[in-house]
């Protein structure tokens, strides 16, 4: 690892020196050649404005658009703003469909004026693009990729091939579609490569494969290209016209974007950045506030529902005394009834995230696993506490008496129940907010604590107050 | 996407019917072909036993090992264990190395592991050894032998008729390696360069590659890979050894597997599990393994939190509404506390804690937070409280005092909660521990400790100015 950092700092330093060298050099680009772009793009954002400014008027549109396509949104709209709205037109109009997209959509009222500049034909596209949700997989489509004709010869495939590869970025897997821009089939470059130069393409391209649409949920889209293994997807519209593809690395993003949203959720933190670097007080306080707002006004429930179960237990000193007693073990079984809830929930989180088609019989399979997995931990944590109560009491009065018997039944029954119901509802709490369409990592651990503290408490004191009170009062 | 759905399990269908059917074997053979790997897989899941020895015959032995390689480890063992031996040794010949070592490693019994392992040959079976050893975390495990590799003196047009000999035999030709005779990676170009190199196929290799090499080694973290490739926008990730010798790529799709394994730990270490991951087949038995452990240690833990009230009890008679708000503090210094952790737990697994000066900046800005965030919640359950009384129609200025000592409890209880949220993990780090440990149950049962002796220990001064 040492050496890749040092190996990265050798090509930094590089770099650095053939852009304070050759600026002004119209052979600037060859120069960088042996470069990677994102190497370059990283030392040139830190260079200043007027030698970042020099260096996108010697180089050609191409090269500065893939340079800013390994921006990230920040740094590409300083760049921006460096270089002027007009010339940033020419750049982004050349740039990928979907990177252009999400620096334009990043940049607001600037980024429209920017559209604006962009010439018709391709402001159309960039805006079809744009009109897709963040969710919708049609805002990750690249229209950089080669298509041919179904009727011809490997040969004559290859020369197309050979003569194109250089304008796209994405060439393994190539689409076959119709005059009309009717998706029929694809071929993988390798094999096409393979084949005999006399083969007729038709009899070689696959017609059978996983297709999308452009509205189709990024998430589904991910995982169907997880388990299919290839480098891209086709986008097609209702009609079966190809509007474009998904490539390998917009799934790396939609997969770790999705991955750490969903677990930022599951913390209860909101639009966070794990970066050191980049945190502040103001970010991580508007990352965790308005949750914790949410949570303390559900827990004020739990202090509602207490205060009503308190009137009727601060009547006399026998009421007075259950009262401190229970007071006891609440902590206890509230936190034992959340950590349940909160592992079965995280359970439940994953194995949605996992699988695509939810099968109703694996569901049921799945839940009522949860619910004996509860019945046993509860019985098993229950006969624990029911012990360590009778000999706390055994200890501390030498003796076990009737109410105290009774005492230990009831909290130990009430963690019995609180665990069942916690563990089956952290799994079925997911599944009702994916059935209502929310998206089931709103569910947090500290939200299911919550409920289950709400829930727990009202099992603990009913019982108590049942059973309890008229032991206590007497 | 339903009727996507709807769609491919009817491709399944038509799989095996084909199969079955009286056409011609070519004709099977080359209606088969029109079908993606992946589906064929799905459809082997289905078949009986008959239908898949057809399958077997009908199958090129490329194709078969990637129907194979598209199949969980887990179904793949299952499918295997009754495939005859033969077509299970060439099949293993043919495979990917990481998907080797999924297969292996999936097998539970250990005999029937060292059978396996025999049937594969001799060079890959060594290989697959010392990859099973391998930690989890790092590229060695998820690394493959399946790259094409030329020499630098080739000619563009000797480099293609090179590449077309091995192509068949690799998943991706993305990238394509230049090596000197030792195996050394001298360089790499992609495919498309070496495609639209085609044009003077005279043209030198080495005039053409790419010198400036990102790669790594096997013991690199999987998360740096992630990073790099991330960054780099690669499809493929070259790995070599000590002496620079090329021993293996790391390709998209393992990328993507390690990244959801990521994040199944940090699922789990959030959530107090030991695998967050749950199998289909899996019994109530292994799922309790997994949680009761913990669960009986928290209990242990959380038996403090009794004992702290017992020693509070008299103040407890004496001011019964105090057990009111009980509740809502200890869960609201638990789910700061968790926020933090959830933090942590990202900030240790992208290994950004290395030095003390970021620890301590972190630890800085979550001492801020705790307070900006304990401060406003205090001042809303301050308002909340008063207003409760004010329904329950309680004295004010004693409602007004309880309401200060609950608003100051919690806003020193979520700075605290927040704290232990970052330092906790981090004690337990440096004593070298599981940092599995540093769950978000755990943390929560020590902020509970923590807030009840807050919240008491205040209440009892209260208590002790009213008398």
């Amino acid at each position: 690892m040492e050496e890749l950092i040092e190996r990265s700092v050798e090509f930094t330093a590089d770099i650095t020196t053939i852009l304070q060298e050759n600026i002004n050099n119209p052979n600037l680009e060859t120069l960088l050649e042996e470069y990677h772009l994102y190497d370059i793009a990283k030392v040139l954002t830190d260079f200043p404005e007027d030698i970042i400014k020099a260096f996108f008027h010697t180089v050609s549109i191409e090269f500065a658009a893939e340079i800013i396509e390994y921006l990230d949104e920040d740094d590409a709209t300083y760049i921006i703003k460096v270089i002027g709205e007009i010339d940033s037109a020419k750049i982004i109009a050349d740039m990928d469909l979907d990177d252009a997209v999400d620096i334009l959509k990043y940049l607001k009222k600037t980024g429209m004026r920017i559209l604006k500049q962009i010439e018709p034909i391709r402001r159309k596209e960039i805006l079809q693009v744009m009109l897709y949700d963040e969710d919708e997989i049609g805002a990750y489509l690249t229209d950089s990729y080669l298509t041919l004709q179904p009727n011809i010869t490997v040969k004559e495939a290859m020369k197309q091939v050979v003569s194109n590869a250089h304008d796209v970025d994405y060439i393994s897997i190539i689409y076959i579609v119709d005059k009309n821009n009717l998706l029929l089939g694809f071929i993988k470059l390798k094999d096409l490569i393979i084949a005999r130069a006399d083969e007729q393409l038709s009899d070689l391209y696959k017609t059978r494969f996983p297709r999308v649409y452009p509205t189709d949920d990024k998430e589904y889209v991910a995982s169907l290209m997880q388990e299919t293994s290839e480098s891209s997807i086709p986008v097609i519209n209702e009609d079966g016209k190809m509007e474009g593809i998904i490539t390998h690395d917009d799934l790396m993003d939609i997969i770790s974007l999705v991955q750490e949203e969903d677990y930022t959720k599951f913390a209860a933190l909101s639009d966070v950045e794990i970066n050191l670097s980049t945190s502040n007080l103001r970010k991580s306080v508007k990352s965790r506030l308005p949750w914790l707002s949410i949570l303390l006004g559900l827990s004020m429930i739990t202090s509602i529902i207490l205060s009503f179960f308190e009137a009727n237990l601060s009547l006399n000193p026998g009421s007075r005394l259950l009262a401190s007693k229970l007071a006891v073990y609440l902590p206890l079984i509230l936190a034992m009834a959340g950590n349940t809830g909160t592992q079965s929930l995280a359970v439940m989180i994953r194995y949605l995230t996992k699988n695509l088609d939810l099968d109703i019989t694996k569901i049921k399979k799945h839940i009522l696993r949860e619910f004996k997995t509860g019945v046993l931990q509860g019985l098993i944590i229950g006969i624990l506490i029911f012990i360590m109560i009778n000999l706390t009491n055994l200890i501390i009065y030498q003796v076990i008496s009737r109410p105290n018997l009774i005492y230990a039944i009831v909290t130990s029954g009430s963690i019995f129940i609180a665990l069942l119901v916690s563990t089956t509802l952290g799994a079925l709490i997911p599944l009702i907010m994916t059935r209502f369409k929310i998206d089931p990592a709103v569910a947090s651990g500290p939200f299911i604590t919550t409920i289950s503290d709400i829930i727990t408490l009202s099992i603990y004191y009913s019982m108590s107050l049942l059973i309890l009170l008229p032991l206590y009062i007497n | 996407m339903e009727e996507l759905l709807l769609n491919e399990f009817q491709l399944e269908n038509e799989i095996i019917n084909l199969i079955n059917s009286n056409e011609e074997d070519l004709i099977i053979r080359e209606k088969l072909d029109m079908y993606h790997e992946y589906e064929i897989s799905k459809a082997l899941l289905l078949m009986n036993d008959e239908s898949r020895k057809k399958l077997y015959q009908f199958l090129p032995l490329r194709k078969l090992t990637e129907v194979f390689e598209d199949l969980t480890p887990e179904d793949a063992f299952e499918v295997l264990k009754d495939t005859p031996i033969e077509i299970v040794v060439r099949v293993f010949k043919e495979m990917e190395t990481d998907d080797l070592v999924d297969i292996i490693q999936a097998i539970d019994d250990k005999e029937d592991q060292v059978t396996y392992l025999s049937l594969i040959d001799a060079k890959k079976r060594i290989l697959i050894k010392t990859l099973i050893d391998f930690d989890d975390d790092l590229v060695g495990s998820i690394m493959n032998n399946d790259f094409v590799a030329i020499t630098r003196d080739l000619t563009v047009k000797k480099a293609i008729k090179e590449v077309v000999k091995i192509a068949p035999e690799i998943e991706f030709i993305h990238n394509i390696y230049i090596v000197d005779e030792n195996k050394k990676l001298e360089g790499a170009m992609s495919l498309k360069e070496l495609i639209s190199a085609g044009y003077d196929q005279d043209q030198k290799i080495e005039d053409l590659m790419s010198i400036n090499l990102i790669f790594v080694t096997p013991s690199t973290p999987i998360e740096e890979a992630i990073e790099i490739m991330k960054n780099y926008n690669f499809l493929l990730l070259p790995v070599v050894d000590k002496f620079q010798k090329l021993i293996g790529i790391v390709s998209f799709d393992d990328i993507l597997e390690a990244l959801n394994e990521e994040s199944d730990e940090d699922y789990s270490s959030l959530a107090g599990l030991t695998d967050v991951d749950v199998d289909e087949n899996e019994t109530v038995f292994s799922s309790l393994k997994k949680r009761l452990p913990w669960l009986v240690i928290l209990l242990f833990i959380n038996l403090i939190t009794s004992s702290i009230i017992i020693g509070f009890e008299e103040q407890l008679k004496l001011l019964p509404t105090l057990a009111i708000f009980m509740p809502l503090i200890l869960n609201m210094a638990g789910n700061s506390g968790t926020q933090s952790l959830g933090i942590m737990i990202r900030l240790f697994a992208t290994n950004q804690l290395d030095s003390k000066k970021s620890v301590l900046k972190h630890l800085l800005n979550e001492f801020l937070t705790g307070l900006v965030n304990g401060l406003v919640i205090a001042i809303g359950l301050f308002i909340m409280v008063i207003l409760l009384n004010l329904i329950k129609g309680q004295d004010f200025t004693t409602g007004l005092s309880f309401a200060f000592v609950t608003a100051l409890s919690i806003s020193v209880a979520l700075i605290v909660a927040t704290l232990a949220g970052a330092i906790v993990p981090l004690i337990i780090n440096s004593l070298k521990i599981d940092p599995a440990v540093a769950s978000g149950p755990f943390i929560t049962t020590i902020n509970d400790i923590l807030s009840l002796l807050i919240y008491f220990g205040l209440a009892s001064i209260l208590i002790a100015s009213l008398a």
